[in-house]
């Protein structure tokens, strides 16, 4: 994660904790796909939609009953100016966040107790999904990479 | 395809035309089913004219005279040619065969096509408080409008004149086998004469309004406002063949979207993710939009389109511009809001994404474009966009149907979204707050100061919206444009375009 700073997954602990890196994370995408959208015109429509299924997914987390509550600031992203090189590997490094958020949102909805729980974490994995099948390369390209 | 008005109307003709060529006597039963016909057919032309007739000149209507208000004589003529006839029904005994002849069928068909047309017209008004009726679509203004009722009472008028005409001729024709009692035959004559009466009112009121050749076209035009069928982008369509779907598609979210705001229950009106989603899919469409308005400027200096053509679609372009930035502020304003946990689409807000398809994959070279970075596509070149002057008149009709469709969508999302800051619906989630506050919830209620800003962005958008829409109006490019295009005589394209002047000149 060069141009994305964000913390990375825990490795261990409970729901709570992995729902507030997947809310952090969702925050990290949505500020990054926001300050790509006016770079790459070809890119409008994909980083436009990609900011609003991070936006789904970071409020699907807070609706997850033991998502984390009380004193704890969003911590603010940072992203260095740059051309259509940097567009292409927020893009690439965003694809690679929402997988591994997608993953462990799947993990945390299979081991969660209640049913909101549950819910909540399958319907953020489905945005994380959606905004990583919107940020992947075209599969040649990839294999060409 | 929608029904129009004017299959009706051609049907109804085509029906009494058919029944005037029949010259025979009638035999009894006939003659008695032929009056009943007659008598629905004149009723149902009554009707139109007590249901489309009352327009807010009725006081001044009964303050002047016949002579300058021949639509109300027409009306009061229509009236008294509905009891005569209906007097004269009434005293006919029924056989229990009723279309024994095809003379009699003939007229009973043309009163169902009329019957259907009046349903039609009446599909784009919905009830209203205390027993009015309010306009549901964009043509209800103009189905409304002085020169238009005329033009549609001159074409039902019309009808019953010739039905009821040939009906005198052979009706009144002495019989030895006394068919019509007296009293009967004395009844529909007086009826036939007020049908006369009233169809040379109703011309001498055409006058009067200034209707025109344009107000009775568009009268045949007018389509049911019914829900048009849902028609996702297939793969590898082709110019037209897109703005075709994209013309469709817009017209069928401007259907869906008035539904939304209507709606009692106030939690299916819409919710942050609707108005998000809406807000995202018109920003994705105007960028295109604009994409394709700069390429088909460029077009029109390499076609040696008049000057003023391609300012127009550079103006234009300019607009749209202007419109998807105000969308794409009004979709970054909920980045930090949220109504809830209601995440259910409104069928606008769910289909929004099959406009910007559209829209998408006529202004780039991909045949499956979408959003996402494997779809990323060069724009289609001026040339391929649009090879010819028709070509350029067919894309920007359709560019104009969605510029259109999203400046109903801005003011429709600006009202739910108004009743949502209203009613205290939004919320912020609590760990985008700073860490000076320590709220133990998910989420707080939303600021003032960001629900204001909330509708500010609304406002942009509804005022550059209806701008972008305007732009393609005044635009010089489709007036100058010295070829008409399929897409400028297309049925639906005309009458729109008739509509709005129509509501322009009538309405505002």
């Amino acid at each position: 994660m060069d141009q994305i700073r964000i913390a990375q997954p825990p490795l261990s602990g409970g729901l709570p904790e992995t729902l507030g890196w997947a809310f952090d994370a969702f925050e990290a995408t949505r500020f990054a796909a926001r300050n790509c959208e006016d770079r790459v015109p070809e890119l409008f429509a994909t980083f436009m939609m990609s900011a609003g299924a991070a936006v789904e997914g970071r409020n699907a987390v807070v609706d997850a009953p033991s998502f984390p509550l009380g004193r704890r600031a969003a911590p603010r992203s940072e992203l260095p100016a740059g051309g259509a090189t940097d567009v292409e590997q927020i893009a690439d490094e965003l694809t690679a966040l929402t997988e591994v958020l997608a993953e462990r949102l799947a993990q945390a909805a299979v081991v969660a107790r209640s049913a909101g729980d549950r819910s909540a974490c399958d319907n953020a994995a489905e945005s994380a999904h959606r905004i990583r099948r919107l940020l992947a390369r075209a599969s040649n390209e990839t294999a060409a990479r | 395809m929608r029904p129009l008005l004017g299959d009706f109307l051609a049907s109804a003709s085509e029906q009494i035309d058919a029944v005037t060529r029949f010259n025979g006597p009638l035999p009894e039963h006939a003659t008695r089913a032929v009056v009943w016909q007659l008598d629905q057919l004149v009723a149902i032309v009554t009707r139109f004219a007590d249901r489309f007739m009352v327009d807010d000149e009725a006081d001044r209507r009964q303050a002047l005279d016949r002579q300058v208000h021949p639509v109300r004589d027409a009306w009061d003529r229509l009236r008294r040619a509905a009891g005569n006839l209906h007097m004269a029904a009434g005293t006919l005994e029924p056989d229990g065969n009723e279309y024994p002849h095809p003379a009699a069928g003939r007229v009973a068909a043309a009163v169902n096509y009329l019957a259907a047309g009046q349903d039609l017209l009446q599909t784009h008004f919905a009830p209203g408080p205390f027993g009015s009726s309010m306009g549901q679509s964009e043509w209800a203004p103009v189905i409304v409008s002085a020169p238009v009722t005329t033009a549609l009472l001159g074409e039902f008028t019309s009808v019953g004149v010739r039905a009821a005409g040939w009906a005198e001729r052979l009706l009144m024709t002495p019989r030895a086998d006394g068919a019509l009692p007296a009293q009967a035959g004395a009844a529909v004559t007086a009826a036939c004469q007020s049908l006369r009466l009233a169809d040379v009112a109703t011309r001498t009121a055409a006058k009067q309004h200034l209707s025109t050749a344009a107000d009775r076209t568009m009268v045949h035009v007018i389509p049911a406002h019914v829900e048009p069928a849902r028609y996702p982008p297939g793969s590898g369509e082709t110019v037209p063949g897109l703005c075709m779907g994209l013309a469709h598609t817009a017209e069928r979210l401007r259907f869906l979207a008035p539904a939304a705001t209507r709606r009692a229950d106030e939690a299916d009106a819409g919710s942050s993710v609707c108005w998000q989603r809406t807000a995202h899919g018109a920003a994705i469409s105007g960028h295109c939009s604009e994409q394709i308005l700069r390429s088909l400027a460029d077009r029109a200096g390499q076609l040696g389109l008049p000057n003023v053509v391609e300012e127009g679609l550079r103006q234009a372009a300019e607009a749209t511009a202007r419109s998807w930035m105000a969308w794409r502020a009004a979709a970054g304003a909920w980045d930090s809001l949220t109504t809830g946990t209601n995440t259910r689409l409104t069928p606008a807000a769910a289909e929004i994404g099959d406009l910007a398809l559209w829209v998408g994959r006529l202004a780039y070279t991909g045949p499956a474009w979408a959003p996402g970075r494997d779809h990323a596509n060069a724009l289609r070149d001026p040339i391929g966009l649009a090879a010819g002057p028709q070509d350029l008149v067919n894309v920007l009709a359709a560019v104009h149907q969605a510029n259109h469709t999203l400046a109903g969508l801005a003011a429709h999302d600006r009202e739910a979204v108004g009743k949502a800051v209203a009613y205290r619906c939004l919320y912020v989630p609590t760990r985008l707050l700073p860490a000076r506050y320590d709220v133990p919830r998910r989420y707080a209620l939303t600021p003032k100061r960001m629900a204001d800003a909330l509708l500010s962005t609304y406002d942009a958008a509804v005022s550059a919206s209806s701008e972008a829409a305007s732009a393609l109006d005044k635009g010089g490019g489709r007036r100058e444009c010295p070829i008409k295009g399929p897409g400028h005589d297309s049925r639906g394209w005309q009458a729109r375009h008739a509509a709005r002047a129509q509501l322009a000149q009538h309405v505002g």
